[in-house]
């Protein structure tokens, strides 16, 4: 009798083991996959990269700094731990995580359209890292589980690295034979070539970015003119680096800072600086860059101005309720409303921004998520951009070329690039005519030529790639940062002295015990020298 | 997987053999008290080991040796028997209470009922009457108070919402704490789903615990430490809750027994804050319109303003425009008009009959209840029978089938910094001088809705266009078949399922301020739960001194959910709430919308007693789980515990101690990890992250997306281990009237499974590890006392139950600080420190100085703190200890019941307080024609160094702010949103009184005549009375609410439902 229930019991639990391995062997995620695909990867850096670098805190508070668009707290550099955490943390362990994947296993495919695309992402995305924040992990980052504390890298060692970085992935891009990646390369389409002016003209932003430490200011000035020579720097607009947002709500493809404006609630005030100083100077592009939702306010809403109701840069009060009536971003480069709506009070000797073909009755209107279509930009490195940078080489380091050539140039082809932008699926505007951005370029010209020396020619040239530069604030940080130009307005209550790189993520600080302890932001970044 | 777990009981399947006796004698048992059979009687012939049970009815037959031998009957709760069988062939027993002992029969593992005092370790019983008609619909609410050791926290008043409870405090850094539930002898699953893939702001879900009906549980046994729990294996590591049901009844009064009971419970608002009469909309005494600050100008200055939706709404509302509107108080009932009247109606009909072999039980019950908040209701349907039978062939099989169909309809009700849309968001906080309850709330003309405030819906729109549906059908049950095949031995399979469906609609309506196009997200969620349990006990004396009960067993579980969600965009054809309405679709996952995960164990309890009062209980099982990596997936854990009922051994027997024992015990629990946490994988179309309202999203611009996995899987995964030291004492003094039952333990968890932050700079965020130290240590004390009994019927009962527990992060694996938990709002969050309690609530603070005084901004002398670059931990939400206490009264059949308890500390974050102070609402913040000096320290807002006078000492503030900027404005320092987040952090001491329960059970004699056989009638109030003393006064705050609701992020209300007050009438009835 007992033998039968010892064996009874011997038996199910003999089953139970027996059964063991294979019923437990139910542990593999079956929602998601375990092998990286390329051409899935690709267009997900690219995403990632822009929208964490331009769309999140690094561009917002780049652009509160520098007075393109102002939000309390950043605007008093109010700069916290946990003020970059997202971006930090998504460039990190999204954007270079996946690139880091996809180099590693375009490499081991021999694949290299994404090799060198990805070295070029790569190169991109660090060295904005370096401009903002300095010091950050490069040579021990993205190793997982074998570094948990990667070693922050000196910034000038960071770029030296990036230089051999690029010049890998261009080598990369002209090995044959080439395999296109298609549609999914949200960039340039598969376009090598293309990837190799953006790669070059990388190469020229970088090292201008240096051209202030004495002992760089040769090889600087010797590199940029072989850039030069070589004729591979980005040179019509077409082929911008620059990153088109979609007008979809569902999937979600729209300008996050169009999405954050074009609502009831906002997170932005147009800077009343910045208003102002276009106002001043006639610019046309005050139309494209701000939209008035009434035709009266100003400075502190009070119903008796031309509807630029903005914030001056640090302005500690609190926010009443006046998202209908603040003045708000306008069609370029987030995908907003073009304003043609009549202003008040021009002067009569504008000839730039005038009310010449404004709506009639005048049409303001309190924007909502149906104005507009969100389909922004967001300008990396663009042909403007690249004519600013080699009429400052010129002119400073003497590099080939005539800086007022190049002046003239950077202003044209920045404003044709609005045009185009406005013209684009999704936009719509008026055009500045031909006529109106020749005289509109001379004007400024003019400016130029009654600068009495370097450094008068030098802030005509860096204010006007500071207003061409709307919607990038990074670049413009920069410049501020090596050139001190333009003269900007002194916040009205700072909270701290202004930032001369960002915070590190607190979740960086306290995981990683090669941090460094604190952040400092009056450390200077390696290339800022006074 | 079914037929695996039937196989292995039907293994158990053997041919019976029968052995000859001399004589039999038959006979039943019968309670003194009430005449009733008692089954499950141990009848004995003394000095063997032969014997038996009585069935259902009481019913016994036993085979005897001869005349002379004598019979021993035993149950536990009464005084042991002898008869000397002598010439009888059949023989009636009365047994009587024994009132000395601890009447307790504890129900262990697989539904084993044990004498209390053989027990090692803490357990508590509460009883149907102390769960049911007390106008409570959720289980776990019901017991608040009323256990020593458990800590339950309510979400607030919401009809449904959650319900947090952990036992003997937070043991696991990251994993589930909440106990495991235990229906009839199966796992019950408790979960709690969220529905918040990227759109639905989030409401209020209830946790599938409250699927079971208070009205159809017969007793709730708490398991509390590890040591109680080692049987139910690793998910019983934060103790066990074992609930049976009155379908596993076993007794059954007469041949049929039909009971019906019924109650009626009207709700409102607990209590509304005081709002202040004297000043209207604006700021600094202006009137400004749109600003959601109470501080414009006094009404006794001006008659009329121009109507407010005027200003923003002239448009829509031209005849408004010009029109002026009287200049008035309105915030009391603005917030007081919002709340409705609620109820909670429920009805159960319990049939039970049955033969000496066979016994049934069938139950129907509903629920009803209806929130506070317009539109806010859930409802229970349940539908179950049960039954029992013994064959003839001496098998038995007993088996319950249960089918619950739950219904939570409610308003976007999401705790919410601005966050998403939530119906009371900041409807506290609307202008005292807005008539929020008949100022229109609709656009008429596009539906949309109308507000004075951008961005936020107005709360009657919101509950009338936006909503969340929740649809559950819910069966479970379990059979078991066992045998036995010796009087000393049993076999018994238990096969278990649990399965529910949860079809949820989320939906936005078209024209709200967060979502102007209106969408609607389907979540479909599908989980199943399958356990066999198999169990061979044996049950033997050796000689007259010692016994050996043994039981081994194993047990096999798989667990899979599936889950698949879709928003639809652009609601088309307002008030149609149905995804087929919508513009556009997106599937959104979740990204792990299918898991599976099984164990298989083995165990085994042996349990040595001598002359019953000395007691050695051995426990160990060997769990393989599917979760750990191949070749690390067995885990074994031990334990030991051991009771000595003193007073029997040393032979105390007086007045004063009539019963004492002690106990103590060491228990190992081993835990699994979750499913999918030993692999790094890639995650298809993913959102990224940006400050919008709404994320990027895949694919763009038509192109598929691709990411590696933020979080790193480990694939050297062991599993975690919990450590608990447990020591006890039960004493029974003055003759019984007062029982202590005492408890100390202390309880280390290592080696945790935790998903820890790692630097972004690895390239992950987060990767799995064993990594961690905490322990928790406290005690319990259990207080039964009955001072007054008197010979008329009157008695007088208090039971106290004390729930103290200290917990400490010990160590982080190197980390000195881990955040978890979202609120929304980025620098508000959970986290644990090294050194500190677990979970603090971390947030933005003031810069201070070594003495620990603010520094004030020095330079721009506006009065304002200096912000601290670094967030920190603000508060411990952790009570420093919970205290209930019941007293009960009861003459004849009338009794009285009242429940008080008094929970201690703990703080809380309370946006809702905060905010209503910055925006000068209540009477809290009424006299303000005056001016503060905040008591800090000038400093430097840039190097942050203090400013000090000539003599080198700091120099106190001396910047007066208005009372206005003090709470609202620059110079915050509570509640506004420019306020560093430690002001926002109250202590949530309260003092209430819970329950009040008075009943009437008609005599006998009066029902005599009527088809009834027993009739209570009952009156029962819930919340009558609380006071939250670390409050501001006027708010009237309750701190019982809960906004992230259950899980390990604790402490914060981020405007949650005001809780509820309840008034009941109860009728119970059985034929």
């Amino acid at each position: 009798m007992r033998k039968i229930y010892k064996y009874l019991t011997a038996l199910s639990l003999v089953w139970a083991m027996s059964g063991c391995g294979k019923f437990l062997d139910v542990n593999v995620d079956p929602n998601s996959p375990t092998e990286p695909v390329l051409d899935l990867l690709l267009p997900s850096t690219q995403v990632s990269m822009v929208v964490n670098l331009g769309t999140n805190n690094p561009n917002i508070v780049a652009t509160c700094i520098v007075q393109h668009a102002t939000q309390g707290g950043f605007s008093r550099f109010e700069l916290l731990g946990t003020t970059f955490q997202t971006a930090w943390n998504n460039i990190y362990s999204v954007t270079l995580a996946d690139l880091d994947i996809m180099i590693s296993t375009a490499a081991a495919r021999n694949n290299t359209a994404y090799l060198g695309m990805g070295k070029l992402l790569k190169a991109y995305t660090y060295s904005n890292l370096v401009d903002i924040w300095g010091d950050v992990p490069y040579t021990e980052a993205g190793l997982g589980e074998a570094n948990l504390a990667p070693k922050f890298d000196n910034g000038a060692d960071i770029y030296r690295d990036l230089f051999r970085l690029i010049d890998e992935g261009i080598a990369d891009l002209q090995r044959n034979p080439y395999v296109s990646p298609g549609n999914v390369d949200l960039f340039y389409r598969g376009d090598r070539a293309l990837w190799i002016r953006m790669a070059n003209s990388l190469k020229l932003k970088m090292l201008l970015q240096m051209r202030l430490i004495p002992t760089e200011r040769d090889r600087v000035t010797r590199e940029i003119n072989l850039l030069i020579a070589g004729g591979q720097l980005i040179g019509t607009n077409a082929q911008d680096f620059t990153f088109r947002f979609g007008t979809t709500e569902t999937p979600m493809n729209r300008h996050p800072t169009y999405l954050t404006e074009y609502r009831a609630a906002k997170s932005f005030y147009m800077d009343q600086g910045f208003m102002d100083r276009l106002q001043a100077a006639d610019d046309p592009r005050l139309r494209y860059y701000i939209y008035r939702q009434r035709p009266d306010t100003g400075v502190s809403f009070t119903l008796t101005s031309n509807g630029y109701g903005g914030r001056a840069t640090g302005d500690p009060t609190g926010i009443p309720a006046d998202n209908a009536a603040r003045a708000t971003f306008g069609l370029y480069p987030y995908g907003g409303l073009y304003d043609n709506n009549p202003i008040r009070n021009l002067p009569a000797t504008n000839r730039f921004l005038t009310n010449t073909g404004a709506n009639n009755p005048a049409a303001h209107r309190v924007v909502t998520t149906a104005d507009g279509s969100g389909a922004g930009w967001h300008p990396m490195i663009t042909y403007a951009m690249m004519q600013f940078m080699l009429a400052e080489a010129a002119l400073t380091l003497g590099t080939t070329g005539n800086p007022r050539t190049y002046l003239r140039n950077a202003i044209t082809t920045n404003l044709q690039s609005i045009n185009t932008f406005t013209a684009s699926p999704g936009n719509s505007g008026l055009q500045m005519s031909p006529d109106l951005i020749t005289a509109f370029v001379d004007n400024r010209l003019a400016q130029y030529d009654a600068a009495t020396d370097p450094r008068g020619r030098l802030n005509v040239i860096m204010s006007e790639k500071y207003i061409a530069l709307y919607g990038n604030g990074i670049e413009s940080y920069n410049d501020y940062r090596r050139t001190g130009l333009p003269v900007l307005m002194t916040p009205i209550a700072p909270l701290n002295p202004f930032p001369v790189r960002f915070t590190v993520a607190l979740r960086e600080l306290t995981t990683n015990p090669n941090a460094p302890q604190i952040n400092d932001l009056t450390k200077k970044v390696f290339w800022d020298i006074d | 997987m079914i037929k695996k777990l039937l196989l292995s009981g039907l293994l158990c399947l053997c041919t019976v053999v029968a052995w000859a006796q001399q004589k039999t004698v038959s006979g039943k048992v019968t309670s003194s008290e009430d005449k009733a059979g008692l089954p499950g009687v141990s009848v004995v012939v003394k000095g063997t080991s032969a014997g038996t049970v009585t069935d259902v009815e009481g019913n016994f037959k036993i085979s005897v040796p001869s005349n002379d031998a004598a019979l021993v009957f035993s149950y536990v709760g009464f005084k042991p028997q002898e008869v000397v069988v002598g010439s009888q062939s059949s023989i009636k027993v009365e047994m009587e209470a024994d009132t000395r002992e601890l009447t307790e029969v504890v129900v262990t593992a697989a539904g084993i009922a044990r004498d209390k005092k053989a027990l090692g370790y803490s357990v508590a019983t509460v009883n149907s009457d102390r769960l049911a008609q007390l106008s409570e619909p959720d289980p776990i609410r019901a017991m608040t108070g009323k256990i020593a050791g458990v800590n339950i926290q309510g979400s607030g008043g919401a009809a449904g919402g959650a319900t947090n409870i952990t036992i003997r405090g937070n043991s696991s850094l990251s994993n589930n704490n909440q106990p495991l539930f235990i229906v009839d002898g199966v796992p019950f699953d408790n979960s709690t789903f969220q529905t918040d893939g990227g759109f639905a702001g989030g409401s209020t879900f209830t946790n599938r615990a409250f699927d079971l009906d208070p009205n159809n549980i017969e007793s709730m046994t708490v398991l509390k430490g590890a040591a109680a729990a080692a049987l139910y294996g690793s998910r019983a590591a934060n103790g066990a809750i074992i609930i049976n049901t009155k379908m596993g009844k076993k007794k059954s009064r007469k041949g049929l027994e039909i009971s019906y009971s019924t109650s009626y419970s009207t709700e409102q608002l607990a209590k509304a804050p005081e709002y202040q009469t004297t000043y209207g909309q604006g700021t600094e005494f202006d009137t400004r319109l749109g600003v959601f600050g109470s501080w414009g100008r006094a009404y006794s200055a001006i008659d009329s303003i121009p109507h407010p939706l005027s200003n923003r709404f002239g448009a829509v509302f031209p005849e408004l425009v010009g029109k002026r509107v009287k200049y008035a108080p309105f915030g009391q009932g603005n917030y007081e008009n919002f709340y409705e009247r609620g109820y909670v109606y429920e009805n159960a009909v319990n049939v039970s009959g049955g033969t000496e072999k066979a016994n049934l039980t069938v139950g129907i019950s509903r629920t009803d209840n209806k929130g506070i908040v317009p539109f806010n209701s859930i409802s229970r349907t349940g539908v179950n029978i049960g039954g029992n039978a013994q064959l003839d062939n001496g098998f038995y099989v007993n088996g319950s089938f249960n089918y619950v169909n739950t219904i939570q309809k409610s308003p976007q009700l999401a705790s919410s910094i601005g966050a998403g849309p939530s119906a009371i968001e900041i409807m506290p906080w609307t202008p005292v001088s807005y008539d929020l309850t008949n100022y229109p709330f609709a656009n008429p003309i596009t539906g949309g809705s109308i507000y004075d405030r951008f961005g936020v819906d107005n709360p009657y729109w919101s509950v009338n266009y936006s909503g969340l549906l929740s649809k559950v059908d819910r069966y479970y049950g379990k059979f078991t078949l066992g045998y036995d095949p010796l009087s000393w031995l049993n076999i018994q399979y238990t096969g278990g399922f649990n399965a529910y469906t949860d079809r949820r609609t989320n939906y936005n309506g078209r024209g709200g301020e967060v979502f102007p196009n209106g969408n609607i997200t389907d979540d479909n969620i599908y989980r199943q739960e399958l356990d066999g349990t198999l169990l061979i006990t044996a049950n033997r004396d050796f000689g007259p001194n010692w016994n050996v009960r043994a039981i081994v067993g194993n047990n096999v579980n798989q667990r899979r959910t599936e889950r698949q969600a879709v928003f639809g965009d652009g609601i088309i054809v307002p008030g149609i709430n149905d995804l087929d309405n919508t513009r556009v679709q997106l599937a959104i996952g979740p990204n792990l919308g299918n898991i599976k995960q099984r164990f298989f164990a083995v165990f085994a309890d042996v349990q040595l007693s001598y002359k019953d009062y000395a007691f050695l209980n051995l426990v160990a099982r060997n769990d393989w789980s599917s979760t750990l990596p191949p070749g690390a997936r067995s885990y074994f854990y031990p334990g030991v515990n051991g009771s000595l009922v003193f007073t029997e051994a040393f032979g105390i027997k007086s007045d004063l101690l009539s019963f004492g024992k002690i106990r103590a015990g060491y228990t190992v629990v081993g835990n699994e990890a979750g499913a999918y946490q030993t692999q790094t994988v890639f995650n298809i179309n993913p959102n990224f992250s940006t400050p919008a309202p709404v994320d990027m999203q895949s694919p763009f611009s038509g192109i598929n997306t691709l990411t590696y996995s933020n979080r790193l899987g480990s694939t050297v995964l062991k599993p975690e281990f919990i450590r608990e030291f447990e020591t006890g004492l039960d004493l029974k003094l003055f003759k019984g009237k007062l029982g202590i039952d005492f408890a100390y333990y202390h309880k280390i968890s290592t080696s945790q499974i935790f998903t820890v932050d790692v630097a972004p700079s690895t390239g992950f965020l987060s990767r799995v590890t064993n990594i961690g130290k905490v322990k928790n240590e406290g005690i319990e004390l259990g207080v039964d006392f009955t001072p007054v009994t008197l010979k008329n019927g009157f008695s007088w009962n208090i039971n106290s139950a004390f729930t103290l527990n200290r917990n400490l992060v010990l160590d982080l694996g190197g980390a000195t600080e881990l955040q978890y938990g979202a609120t929304g709002n980025a620098s508000v969050t959970s986290i644990h420190v090294v050194g500190q309690p677990y979970g603090q609530i971390r947030g933005q603070v003031y810069e201070r100085d070594p003495e620990g005084r603010v520094l004030i901004d020095a330079v721009s002398r506006v009065g304002k703190a200096i912000l601290a670059e670094r967030e920190r931990a603000i508060g411990n939400p952790n009570p420093n200890f919970i205290w209930g206490i019941t007293n009960s009264f009861s003459y004849k059949g009338l009794s009285l019941s009242v429940l008080f308890d008094w929970r201690d500390g703990g703080d809380m974050l309370s946006i809702s307080v905060a905010e209503m102070l910055a925006r000068g609402v209540t009477r809290d913040t009424e006299d303000r024609e005056q001016v503060f000096v905040y008591p800090g320290v000038l400093a430097d807002p840039v190097t942050r160094r203090v400013l000090t006078d000539a003599q080198g000492q700091p120099r106190p503030n001396n910047i007066p702010i208005s009372v206005n900027e003090y709470y609202f404005g620059t110079g915050a320092f509570s509640g506004s949103q420019g306020t560093a987040d430690e002001f926002r952090v109250f202590t949530a001491t309260t003092y209430r009184l819970r329950e009040v329960s008075l009943g009437y059970s008609l005599p006998a004699k009066f029902l005599k005549k009527t088809p009834f056989g027993s009739a209570t009638l009952s009156v029962s109030g819930r919340n009558l009375w609380y006071f939250a003393p670390g409050f501001p006064k006027y708010m009237n705050f309750d701190p019982e609410v809960s906004s992230l609701g259950v899980g390990n992020s604790q402490g914060f209300d981020l405007v949650s439902v005001p809780t509820t007050r309840r008034f009941g009438v109860n009728l119970r009835v059985s034929f």
